[in-house]
């Protein structure tokens, strides 16, 4: 009885604290309220009348008016918001049909990317991201594009990811959908903003100091409609791109201090039928319509990694090399040779810093140079280069942080043709005219400030 | 003239008098035996009182508070943060009364030779993770579930007490009430469902324990067994009238006694 009389206040006092908690978490003193009935401390029904008073509390709240799906354990809302200004010049070569011809364009941007992610019951999960622009390297709308006054004609909202994950162990997930690139990789061969359709599989196993991981992909690369239709129709088939990636990471001190190399193949699959979609099955010539194509690519990327500490401060030295192990007979059809490195590319580059904290910055700078013959021109990053290949060039990359979730960024890129005797193929977007001559592009420069906002 | 006025008038106040009707509605658990015996009991006292009971779950019980349908919405369970929402954007504030205490039974057909189960193959076995007696000490056979349906208490309740919220297997068949499952249950050797205690005594259905514990009025009132909970009655506030006397009458001397015959277990 004594202690009763001594553990009551201090259990009424617990009890009104987590009432009073943010976001009501009343439903979460049932244990609690059970507590006090056993010792006595209140009845039944006053325990009652209390529980049906912190609900009524909790209901008040926005938590209180959800009502979610039992089998769901866990949902997190996140994205960002990017303000961007860009600069981006291009310049044509002398010998061009009007000499050293510039064209510059510079835009406001803004980019919305709003996910719901959510865990479920049985080792499920899934998410749903919105994006601005219907693009698949860009998730950026221009201000005052869409032909009117602040009109809204390009301002709207696509399903940028949607996938579910089964996740049995924690060494091993399978994804389907349309997800985030489950590949290791750097921009020079994916553009960040791709997320690709199809499935993914990744193992990954940790021993001591050593990581093994294994990422294998199935993507929907583009889709021939029906396959076998009626009567005298040919037959078509989907087009995939195949990934198969290992990785090796090798922890040298704690988190901070590590090397990875994840080499991963690229082929392509389903590319037998020419009726399949003319995109894509093309054979890649100079003619502007089948710059796109991506016959006679099979391509071996290598990206690796060195990161450590300079007193405190994170440092990093990486680099990626591709090399497309059927780049003879692409360039053979294209009437081109791969003597000078054509179906080679390369990045290498520093990083000292990062900008995580309030207050913090980091720099960043590498070359990149891609030969003609060496990448899938439609996967290629869509700012550095204008999403061109046979290019190369100097991009630096600063990031200071105004807060733990506002950035501003600097980029700079300055680039030229790699191979005059060829032309630079790809979907970019310098201008809107005349680009078949911009792929004639004999030098290119880049200029980006960004404020963007994470929540 | 003047005494066939008073006369008239008096017949009105008399007519008046015998139509005050009770409508209380929701549990099946409570409204299936419970509430009716009690009803029956409080018209022997009150003959000029009549009752409307509708047994349909404990979902209608809380709704029809909220609504305004009802005097007395009976519930298994508590209601909800969204129906607690729900009640207060129109200005009816929820007052639940515990009425009787109660006990979720495992049952099982009579025939199963299946002598205990632990909350965690109760869990497996509702939520469609174990599909076969042989999982769980009994002869290979396809278990059948049978559960309450959704606008059930005692549905949401299990799902709260036994499965860690989890949702019902998909091949688990569900009844509007615990009498079928009993019926359902009394026919199939590989049948296995849940029911209030009250339900418990029917013929061809026995009782499994769960972790070494049957349901009954010492483990329910002590709160040691696991799937022990109150019932209620909600009403919008503090009950007033002939609500508040049959409330009275519920948690009174006589009311208890019929809750415990009927098989719940009394609030005292």
């Amino acid at each position: 009885m004594p202690i009763k009389f001594k553990l009551w206040p201090a259990l009424l006092g617990a009890l009104a604290l987590t009432a009073a908690l943010p976001v009501a978490r009343a439903q979460d003193s049932g244990a609690l309220l059970d507590l006090l009935v056993k010792k006595g401390v209140v009845n039944d029904q006053e325990a009652e009348d209390l529980r049906a008073q912190l609900t009524k509390d909790f209901a008040a709240t926005p938590a209180g008016k959800l009502n979610l799906g039992s089998a769901l354990t866990e949902l997190r809302l996140a994205g960002d918001v990017r303000i961007r200004y860009e600069d981006r010049e291009g310049k044509l070569p002398p010998a061009a049909a009007v000499p050293n011809d510039k064209s510059e364009r510079t835009r406001f941007r803004y980019r919305l990317r709003f996910g719901l992610y959510g865990k479920l019951l049985n080792d499920w999960s899934f998410a749903l991201r919105l994006e601005t622009a219907t693009g698949n390297r860009s998730s950026n709308v221009t201000m005052g594009d869409d032909g009117g006054p602040f009109a809204k004609t390009s301002d709207a909202l696509n399903v940028g990811q949607i996938y579910a994950t089964w996740t049995p162990s924690p060494m091993f997930s399978l994804t389907a959908g349309r997800m985030a690139n489950p590949l290791v990789t750097t921009p020079m061969v994916w553009d960040a903003d791709i997320n690709p359709e199809g499935f993914a599989e990744q193992l990954k196993y940790r021993d001591g100091d050593n990581e093994w991981s294994a990422s294998l992909g199935q993507f929907l690369y583009s889709t021939s409609g029906t396959q076998n239709p009626f009567g005298v129709g040919a037959n078509g088939k989907d087009i995939f791109l195949l990934a198969t990636q290992f990785g090796y990471k090798r922890y040298i001190e704690g988190t901070t201090t590590f090397f990875q190399i994840n080499p991963v193949l690229y082929s392509y699959a389903g590319l037998d039928k020419v009726n399949n979609p003319a995109t894509f099955t093309g054979v890649f010539t100079a003619v502007a319509a089948q710059q796109d194509s991506v016959n006679d690519l099979l391509v071996l990327e290598i990206p690796a990694e060195y990161d450590w500490l300079i007193g405190g401060t994170p440092v990093r030295v990486f680099g990626d090399y591709a090399v497309n192990l059927d780049g003879d007979d692409r360039a053979r059809k294209f009437g081109g040779d791969v003597k000078s490195g054509e179906d080679t590319a390369y990045t290498i580059g520093a990083q000292y810093g990062k900008a995580a904290n309030k207050g913090e910055w980091d720099v960043k700078a590498f070359w990149q140079s891609v030969g003609a013959f060496a990448l899938d021109p439609n996967l290629v990053d869509s700012d550095i280069f204008d999403s061109r290949v046979n290019m190369q060039g100097l991009v630096l990359n600063a990031n200071y942080a105004l807060g733990a979730a506002t950035q501003l960024t600097l980029t700079y890129g300055t680039g030229k043709r790699k191979n005059e005797s060829l032309i630079a193929p790809g979907t970019g977007d310098i201008a809107t005219v005349n680009t078949t001559l911009l792929n004639t592009l004999h030098r290119y420069q880049i200029l980006q400030l960004d404020l963007n906002i994470k929540f | 003239m003047k005494k066939s006025l008073v006369l008239l008038l008096a017949l009105c106040a008399v007519t008046a008098a015998q139509a005050q009707k009770l409508v209380i509605k929701g549990s099946d658990t409570l409204g299936a035996k419970l509430v009716p015996q009690l009803a029956e009991a409080y018209k022997t006292a009150h003959p000029g009182v009549s009752f409307e009971i509708a047994a349909e779950g404990s979902t209608t019980g809380i709704t029809a508070i909220i609504d305004g349908t009802a005097q007395i919405g009976m519930s298994s369970r508590r209601a909800s943060a969204t129906e607690m929402s729900a009640a207060q954007a129109k200005g009816v504030n929820m007052k639940p009364t515990i009425v009787a205490h109660d006990g979720i039974a495992i049952v099982v057909n009579t025939k199963s030779p299946v002598a205990g189960l632990t909350v965690r193959q109760v869990e497996q076995i509702f939520a469609g993770d174990i599909t076969d007696w042989s999982a769980v000490g009994g002869p290979a056979g396809k278990i059948s579930v049978y559960t309450r349906n959704t606008s059930s208490g005692t549905f949401k309740d299990f799902k709260d007490l036994a499965m860690n919220k989890r949702d019902y297997a998909t091949s688990s068949q569900k009844m509007a009430g615990s009498e079928q499952i009993v019926a359902e249950v009394a026919k199939n050797p590989n049948g296995i469902g849940y029911v209030g205690l009250a339900y418990t005594t029917e013929p061809g259905i026995k009782v499994v324990p769960v972790d070494g514990k049957v349901p009954s009025k010492a483990s329910v009132q002590d709160k040691t067994y696991p799937y022990a909970r109150p019932t209620f009655y909600y009403t919008n506030g503090e009950p007033t009238g002939e609500a508040k006397k049959f409330l009275d009458f519920t948690l009174g001397e006589e009311g208890q006694k019929i809750v415990e015959k009927v098989g719940f277990v009394t609030i005292k």
